[in-house]
């Protein structure tokens, strides 16, 4: 009883280590985005192929720290199978770095395609895109703290090492 | 004489104002047995460790009032907590320096019960507790690290979000896609701010209500056993306190000291999809094990590693303390630490790596 019990627990938590697929009746949709570098405010161009005639994708912009939903894409036949192209903007304030242009239907079918987004330019279709170059260096900030404050911190230091030693030594 | 009958008032008024507080407080009842060795410093690093957290709640509710959690702010924010907020840049500072002594006196604790056998009967649950409290503090440092959202910040969401996918359906809450509304960096704010601070107070509360149950576990000898030491010993619990307030303020004053020195690092507006830096020590000497298993070795190590720490009080039942008598436990478990050790000094020789997708 016992190692059938930790059996199904050692099965379920490996269950939850495989992320979850499903089986379609169609191929893995598929979805391109043009041009892939953009700047934020300018518009993209989702093309979505292989997918089931009149499916509904919403499509999102997925940062490392947010998710914009950008709206939705309903699949047009074309044969057997069926796509969409649809353009959307990206909103103004997005800030720049990697993103994934992620389209999903209720059924969970997802279909994902990187996308770049650098800072916003009026001139973005007429000059080079320019991305922000990452950096590991510190931040040169002016972090100097006036005497008065470098000697209160002292005094406050010393204090607290004083009376800590006192209480400890008692 | 006339100084003399001074003092005989102030010390009159002090002990009327203590009797009228006894009276209504009960302070009177710490003054409880404790033995002596509880007042050592190994046994007060638990207490120290509960210093160094109000230490940072205080410090992290100022800083809450200055933090922008949105994505296109929170590094602006930061900064202006550092060059515009009114002794912004040294809250934040002692609250990074006390977040990273708080962490070193969490794992001596860890590691000190583990060496003097605390974990035994009848404190079984008790370490499950402080295993809770070591995940919650870890959860801490690393949902705070993030809020700064430079490119350390940045890289560190990058390896959460590919960890969210490897842990399918239970990684849903550490996704951007959990919320179209809130987005992730926010809701790690708020773990950090509201939900990872209840979980502590829950864990602390219980952790202390049971040493207030069985008493600290008794000092090693060569034939020392586990037992219950409840209102027995030479000391006195607020004799205890005192040594822990002792200790909590030469923490403070060196958390001061070095804040001033050495301010809380920020670095550059993160950027996504590049790998140009490396996590702070508490997650550093994961880097050789992701190195050669991917980012599913930031799940798997861990998990075998809580693993082993929750079967030391299922393996390790005999009754006696002294580590003499527990050599395979504690050989076992010096190796691994050791190998925690080396793979961390390794991560920290070893150029930056791309692990990332």
């Amino acid at each position: 009883m016992k190692k059938t019990v930790i059996s199904i627990l050692i099965l379920f938590f490996v269950l939850t280590l495989i992320p979850m697929s499903s089986a379609l009746a169609h191929g893995e949709p598929v979805i391109a985005v043009q041009p892939v570098i953009v700047a934020a405010g300018e518009e993209i161009t989702v093309i979505g192929t292989e997918m089931e005639a009149d499916e509904l994708f919403v499509i999102s912009l997925e940062g490392i720290t947010n998710s914009i939903s950008l709206g939705e894409a309903a699949v047009v036949a074309d044969g057997d199978e069926g796509g969409f192209e649809a353009a959307f903007i990206i909103p103004a304030d997005t800030p720049p770095g990697s993103y994934t242009v992620r389209a999903v239907t209720d059924e969970g079918e997802t279909a994902v395609a990187d996308l770049t987004v650098t800072a916003p330019t009026t001139k973005a279709s007429d000059e080079p895109a320019t991305v922000q170059e990452p950096s590991g260096e510190p931040h040169e900030l002016d972090r100097s703290e006036s005497t008065g404050q470098v000697i209160g911190i002292v005094i406050a230091a010393l204090a607290s090492l004083g009376l800590g030693f006192w209480l400890v030594r008692q | 004489m006339s100084t003399t009958t001074h003092t005989d008032t102030t010390t009159r008024g002090w002990r009327r104002t203590g009797k009228w507080l006894d009276e209504r407080l009960g302070l009177s009842g710490i003054r409880y047995a404790v033995p002596e060795h509880a007042n050592s410093l190994p046994y007060l690093l638990g207490g120290i460790t509960l210093v160094g957290f109000l230490i940072l709640i205080v410090t992290g509710i100022y800083l809450a009032q200055f933090y922008n959690p949105q994505p296109a702010d929170a590094h602006n924010s930061v900064v202006y907590i550092i060059t515009g907020a009114t002794l912004g840049d040294l809250t934040r500072s002692i609250h990074f320096w006390a977040a990273q002594l708080v962490t070193l006196t969490v794992l001596l604790h860890m590691l000190r019960v583990l060496f003097t056998g605390s974990y035994k009967r009848p404190r079984e649950i008790n370490w499950y507790v402080g295993l809770g409290l070591l995940a919650v503090t870890l959860g801490l440092v690393f949902t705070g690290s993030v809020l700064k959202l430079d490119q350390e910040a940045v890289e560190a969401l990058q390896h959460n979000s590919e960890t969210a996918v490897i842990l399918g359906s239970f990684g849903g809450w550490f996704s951007a896609e959990f919320s179209r509304s809130a987005p992730l960096l926010t809701r790690l704010f708020n773990g950090h701010a509201t939900i990872l601070p209840l979980l502590f107070a829950l864990f602390i509360t219980a952790h202390v209500y049971l040493i207030k149950q069985h008493g600290i576990s008794p000092k090693v000898t060569p034939d020392a056993e586990t037992k219950r030491t409840v209102d027995s010993g030479a000391s006195r619990f607020d004799v205890h306190l005192k040594r822990m307030a002792g200790y909590g303020l030469i923490v403070f004053g060196v958390v001061l000291l070095l804040s001033l020195l050495f301010p809380a690092p920020l670095g550059q507006p993160g950027v996504a999809g590049v790998e140009l830096t490396k996590p702070w020590w508490m997650f550093i000497w994961l880097f050789p094990a992701e190195a050669a298993l991917g980012t599913r070795a930031l799940i798997v190590v861990p998990v075998i590693l809580g693993g082993l720490l929750a079967l030391v009080p299922i393996v390790d039942r005999s009754p006696y303390l002294s580590p003499k008598r527990r050599q395979t436990l504690l050989v076992v478990a010096a190796v691994v630490l050791a190998i925690i050790v080396i793979s961390g000094i390794v991560a920290w020789l070893q150029p930056v790596a791309q692990h990332l997708g």
